[in-house]
């Protein structure tokens, strides 16, 4: 009878170990799935690849950091800015003409 | 186009901290040509005429392919846009040379990948995300 209640104490010892492993492995699996992001850049970046003229190079990664010094700029929200266009020398603009940041569009229709 | 234009102008543009401008590409030889005159054209009667027509050539892409210039007076009729006088910017040469000559000027500062902006003095390159370019743009306006 006794060695009996040993063996049951041995089994649940053994089984406590290994699932105390299997906890640590599933932590150990965490930072894997932290990349994710990295991941979804590359694939934006390989969603542009058919739109390049095939006479041009295609760049190899978008950079976004921006080099400047910059200042708070409160927003205006006196007009629809959506809905008001401009002329600065050849360029038509669509907008507040005093925004802070003008964002030109290299493009093509097709 | 941006991919992410739609809301560019809803977060930027509709609270005055961005405006876009836009510079011509000819990429693809006539059908370029004409299209981007229709929008040099709509311009000229109106500047927020160019952009209704640079969205509805955007939302009519495939099209152009094939578009004429009787196509491209049918899109400026939809506008509500004068199509004698659309017409016959159409022609004019001064507007042929000015959308080539915007062009060459974005070929001569070495631009030769779409998609391709300028945000204020600075090139970026490449298709990004719209948390990517909220992050440039924030970082610009200092937030």
């Amino acid at each position: 009878m006794e060695l009996k209640s040993w063996w049951i104490y041995i089994c649940l010892l053994g089984l406590s170990i290994l699932l105390l492993a299997g906890c640590g492995a599933e932590e150990a699996v965490a930072p894997t799935v932290s990349a994710t992001p990295t991941i979804a850049v590359a694939a934006a970046t390989a969603s542009i690849a058919p739109t390049v003229a095939p006479t041009e190079v295609a760049t190899s990664a978008p950079t976004a950091t921006p080099t400047v010094a910059s200042v708070a700029v409160a927003e205006d929200t006196s007009a629809d800015w959506v809905n008001v266009a401009s002329v600065e020398g050849d360029l038509y603009i669509r907008g507040n003409p005093n925004a802070p940041i003008r964002l030109l569009d290299y493009s093509d229709f097709l | 186009m941006l991919r992410v234009e739609p809301e560019i102008l809803a977060n930027y543009v509709a609270k005055g901290t961005v405006k876009l401008a836009f510079s011509h590409v000819l990429d693809h030889g006539k059908p370029s040509m004409l299209a981007h005159r229709a929008a040099e054209c709509a311009g000229s009667q109106d500047p927020m005429a160019f952009w209704r027509m640079h969205d509805l050539l955007f939302e009519r892409q495939d099209r152009l392919w094939e578009a004429d210039p009787y196509g491209m007076v049918q899109f400026a009729s939809e506008l509500g846009l004068d199509g004698v006088a659309f017409e016959a910017c159409l022609d004019d040469p001064a507007i042929a040379e000015k959308v080539q000559r915007m062009d060459q000027a974005r070929r001569d500062l070495g631009i030769r990948s779409r998609p391709s902006f300028v945000a204020n003095d600075q090139l970026v390159q490449g298709a990004l995300a719209y948390a990517t370019f909220v992050d440039f743009l924030d970082g610009l306006l200092g937030k």
